[in-house]
């Protein structure tokens, strides 16, 4: 299997331009994502039969099934990424196991399909989106960029499906408690990033962001502006309340690094 | 970063598309599973086997013997999660420790992300 749908050169990849250092940085974090990936693959599978059991349009259905295909793709990808630059040793050949997700045990079925699509669509896969948007954007490295945009060309489709479904329940006034599931949603997605942020030097370097890597302050600015410009946006357009997810840390601390610098 | 509300308008306002021509399949404030409304009618639950994509509503499967009734109400609200451990299949285990979505992002920091190897 290649991995792709598209052929990716990766015998081409610049490997030595990082360095051993930058190789070992960078190839974690793509080892780390193809276990991410790997994951991804359980909890679309899990959406596929919530989703299929409540019912929804056949648009949806059909777009978080793929999703849980793309997903095995994906895993691949990285697999080969983190192979190049660590050595098929260094990566597992393959990997088994589920995510464990929130199961909001006083949900209702339909509110947890609801629940679970948001968490996992509206925010997870919308922000990977965007962050892989601004990955692509600082990558030079040609075999790299294809990396990117071949995962990318899907996580599109994987964040546009969660506000398709959104905006079903939303216009069958279906929306259960999700107003106020938001604050802890968020925390679970963007918290940990943006506090670390504050709390860690910046690793950020150019050289290591030419072959699809985010230093701490690149992500954390990318979560920041996804949380405060796309996705609080998005609920309000389609009517949820945000306000008790505007009253969180996770968004104070994101609308503090969308904030223009003050001069002194 | 690209501009936010260029981002907005291809995930958020491109989802909310996908659906706009009323694709919705309930009836509003109605919560029933009746074929009138448009609602996917169930089919035959009454079987323990998985769905026969030939339509055939005989007897035509045969029950699995793997001790579970059709993985309905196993006890659990959770699928399985198995271990960390490494096996000899040449497959390793993933899992996490907190219940969380996936975060393809990849970060170290990320909240639900537990960094192989520890």
């Amino acid at each position: 299997m290649s991995g792709a749908r598209r052929a990716i050169a990766w015998d081409q990849l610049d490997a030595r331009a990082l360095g051993p250092r930058g190789r070992a940085v960078v190839g974690a974090s793509w080892r780390e994502r193809m276990r991410q990936e790997h994951l991804a693959v359980g909890a679309f599978a899990l959406l596929a039969r919530e989703l299929a059991e409540e019912g929804c349009s056949s648009v949806v259905l059909s777009l978080v099934t793929r999703a849980a295909s793309d997903e095995v793709r994906h895993a691949e990808i990285c697999r080969m990424f983190a192979v190049a630059l660590l050595g098929e040793r260094e990566v597992p050949a393959r990997l088994r196991g589920l995510p464990r997700v929130p199961m909001h045990e006083d949900a209702t079925r339909p509110e947890r399909a609801l629940y679970h699509v948001v968490e996992m669509c509206c925010l997870s896969e919308t922000l990977t989106g965007v962050f892989f948007t601004e990955m692509i954007a600082r990558t030079t490295d040609p075999v790299a960029r294809e990396a990117v945009e071949s995962l990318l060309e899907d996580e599109i489709d994987h964040g546009r499906v969660g506000w398709a479904y959104l905006a079903e329940r939303a216009r069958e006034r279906r929306l259960g408690g999700l107003a106020k599931q938001l604050p802890a949603m968020l925390d679970r997605t963007f918290g940990q990033v943006l506090g670390a942020a504050v709390r860690k030097r910046a690793d950020d370097d150019a050289r290591l962001e030419r072959c699809a890597w985010l230093g701490t302050r690149a992500a954390a600015d990318v979560y920041a502006r996804t949380l405060v410009d796309v996705i609080l946006p998005g609920f309000e357009e389609l009517g949820v309340d945000v306000g008790p997810a505007r009253l969180t840390e996770t968004f104070a601390a994101a609308g503090a690094r969308c904030r223009p610098p003050t001069r002194s | 970063m690209k501009s936010g509300d260029r981002m907005f308008r291809v995930l958020v306002l491109g989802g909310i598309a996908l659906t706009a021509c009323g694709g919705a399949t309930t009836t509003p404030g109605n919560g029933t599973d009746s074929g009138s409304d448009g609602f996917p009618q169930e089919g035959p639950a009454q079987v323990d086997a998985f769905p026969s994509e030939t339509a055939q509503q005989v007897d035509a499967f045969v029950p699995f013997d793997a001790g579970q009734d059709a993985g309905q109400d196993t006890g659990s609200d959770v699928f399985p999660t198995e271990g960390p451990a490494m096996i000899d299949s040449g497959s390793t285990d993933v899992g996490q420790d907190v219940p969380c979505f996936p975060a393809e992002t990849a970060l170290a920091d990320a909240g639900c992300i537990t960094p192989q190897g520890d």
